[in-house]
């Protein structure tokens, strides 16, 4: 991943903050060590940002949902007592961030079909040969737009995060079982909506998470 | 749509056992790279391993966003770009259009009156609309014999600040005499409201003489006078008070009728005739402390939920004033969003830790439960209730607070209250479970804890 990439990159004191622990690192923080908050920083960049893309934020805007997520990642570090898992709590940052971001980007959507009459753009249609990583990446990214917000999270966070069910039901805030069903559900939609896209056929329309039982 | 996952066989079973985890589609390794090839010819694995790879972030991205972030975090603001400038400007514009728009029918009728006045060459003029009486020789400022006072409204086309010396009459007949050692400036009366900052000295206010304001008492400009003190603002609005500074010591009498004392937007007393009040500020703290003389019996009147999102409450915990970071992270928990779960949770930490109130931090944790059922900070919040439940000596509850924690630090608290409960093999096998988990935080103590319940 790339913060360890950056730890193999960075100087010699920079790789020695970074074998120190989450703890250390917060406490070091917390008492105003800029190297610490550094050290956090590009321990859990990569994370966040891989995670804000999978939650549908545009390219253009990582750079700036990542500077929202960790201008509170470091505000609220001094009240995080280190109970839960800091990644735990990051992801939480993040969902929220992506949420806000969907909802800036509704809104700029609408402000500009209103404004200059624009149609928004055709959806992906890639050509189903010769695909490099970034067409298969635009397909990744168009058949988890088409899943609801509960969905895509699930799928995510268990298929390409590599979380635990229990993890993720702590992060999704439902039942582990629960978890299972929208993994399921996911997995069909992703599958559907992939196939539509290679085959040409109209993909389902955009499914949501069924309410909790 | 096919049947849902069925996650490991044994599970329809026994409803109880642990639900196993589905096969995933692509085997992750650490923090999410992929370890391992997808199966040849899914589809889907080759969608999301090419998905995982390109959307990783890269160093110089990385670098970026640190850089913008501590820009942002800087204090200086004149490198937050040109938004806060605006906005600034634009907030500066239209108040003075607010105060123009406010003052031009008061001033009218002023203005047609004195016409010698009304000239604009008259707003560069020295501060002389307040009329001012010269210290008296021999009189220590006493005004006995003196000229009677003018008016401050007489002049009222020179609102600027003026020093006091001897007694003053506000345009709204409020009149205020300054001892001969005193210090203190009358500010432009912008709203019915004469206003003083005293630096130091004795200060009578006589507002037996003016009229009475017919504006809801409950205002904190409302008051025919404001009187500005150390760090406290003394509001009254009829009746004789008296008070007296040094600068950071300040005490208030009164004499007749009553008055309201505030430290900012904060109400910190109202004190009523024959009551004497005094403040003296703590060193090292940030929003000072009043307190009443042993004795005094002005009204104590708690302090209202203003949100206040920036202030550090904690200042006020680290320099022993509990009540005080408690009444601050109050205020705090009055608004909404991840301030006020925090906010919250620190009076519950306060009271929990450090005042020995555990039923006041377990009413604060029932608060953030009512208000935030599934907060940013839920987990922070169960592990305290769990930790709060076992010093209340109810280890039953503790473990059912305990169950639906997530793993990790959940299984520690479950294991702590199996063995405050005596179930010692239970909670062994607990601590051993937790401790086999790498990312422990917790393992001294528990390795501690498990050597405690070792057969």
């Amino acid at each position: 991943m790339a913060p360890i990439a950056a730890a193999r990159t960075a100087p010699p004191t920079a790789r020695a903050v970074l074998r120190v622990t989450d703890r250390d690192l917060i406490a070091a923080c917390v008492g105003g060590d800029r190297e610490a908050a550094r050290a956090l920083h590009e321990r859990y960049y990569g994370i966040a940002s891989a995670f804000l893309r999978k939650l549908g934020t545009r390219h253009g805007e990582i750079e700036d949902a990542c500077q929202e997520v960790f201008l509170r990642f470091f505000r609220y570090l001094p009240s995080f007592r280190g109970e839960a898992e800091l990644k735990t709590w990051l992801y939480r940052l993040c969902i929220t961030e992506a949420r806000s971001a969907r909802r800036r980007r509704r809104i700029s959507q609408v402000l500009e079909v209103l404004l200059s009459q624009r149609r928004a753009e055709a959806s992906d249609q890639v050509p189903a040969a010769g695909r490099t990583d970034a067409t298969l990446a635009r397909l990744c990214s168009a058949a988890l737009d088409r899943m609801g917000e509960g969905l895509r999270l699930v799928f995510v966070l268990y298929e390409m995060e590599g979380l635990s069910g229990k993890q993720i039901a702590e992060i999704a805030r439902c039942p582990e079982a629960t978890v299972w069903r929208r993994l399921h559900d996911a997995r069909s939609l992703f599958r559907a909506a992939l196939d539509a896209d290679t085959s040409g056929v109209t993909p389902p329309a955009r499914e949501q998470a069924r309410p909790d039982p | 749509m096919s049947r849902p996952i069925e996650p490991g066989s044994g599970a329809a079973a026994d409803p109880r056992a642990p639900i196993a985890s589905p096969p995933r589609l692509i085997e992750l390794g650490d923090a999410g790279a992929v370890a391992a090839a997808p199966v040849a010819g899914d589809p889907v694995a080759a969608v999301l391993v090419a998905a995982n790879r390109l959307w990783r972030a890269d160093a110089a991205e990385e670098a970026r966003v640190w850089h913008a972030l501590q820009r942002r975090r800087s204090p200086d603001r004149a490198r937050r770009g040109w938004r806060p400038g605006a906005i600034a400007l634009a907030a500066v514009a239209i108040a003075l259009l607010v105060v123009v728009a406010v003052r031009r029918p008061v001033r009218s009728p002023e203005i047609a009156v004195g016409p010698a006045r009304a000239k604009p060459a008259a707003l560069s003029g020295p501060p002389a609309a307040i009329a001012r009486e010269p210290p008296a020789a021999g009189g220590g400022g006493d005004v006995t014999g003196a000229p009677a006072p003018a008016r401050a409204s007489e002049g009222a086309l020179a609102p600027l600040p003026a020093p006091i010396l001897g007694e003053v009459v506000a345009a709204n007949g409020v009149r205020a005499r300054l001892s001969r050692q005193g210090v203190a400036t009358l500010l432009p009366d912008t709203s019915g409201q004469a206003a003083i900052v005293l630096a130091r000295g004795q200060l009578d206010v006589d507002m037996t003489s003016a009229p009475t304001t017919t504006m809801p008492p409950a205002e904190p400009h409302a008051e025919a006078i404001s009187v500005r003190a150390s760090s406290v603002r003394i509001l009254g609005d009829g009746g004789r008070f008296h008070v007296d500074t040094d600068g950071t010591r300040v005490g208030v009498t009164v004499q007749s009728g009553a008055v309201r004392i505030y430290s900012s937007r904060r109400l910190l007393a109202r004190v009523v005739a024959g009551q004497h009040w005094t403040f003296t500020p703590r060193a090292g703290a940030l929003a000072h402390a009043p307190a009443l003389e042993p004795g005094a019996s002005a009204e104590r009147v708690p302090a209202p939920a203003a949100p206040a999102p920036e202030v550090d409450c904690l200042v006020h915990a680290r320099t022993g004033a509990t009540d005080r970071a408690i009444a601050c992270f109050q205020a705090q928990a009055a608004a909404s969003g991840l301030s006020a779960e925090v906010a919250l949770l620190e009076i519950a930490r306060l009271r929990r830790d450090v005042s020995g109130d555990l039923g006041g931090a377990e009413r604060a944790l029932d608060e953030y439960r009512r208000r935030f059922p599934r907060g940013t900070l839920s987990v922070e919040a169960g592990i305290a209730r769990v930790e709060l439940l076992l010093r209340l000596g109810r280890p039953n509850d503790a473990l059912v607070e305990a169950r639906p924690l997530p793993e990790g630090e959940g299984e520690f608290w479950r294991a702590v209250c199996l063995a405050k409960l005596g179930r010692r093999d239970e909670a062994r096998a607990a601590f051993d479970g937790y401790l086999a988990r790498p990312d422990t935080t917790r393992r001294r103590e528990a390795q501690r804890r498990r050597a405690e319940l070792a057969p």
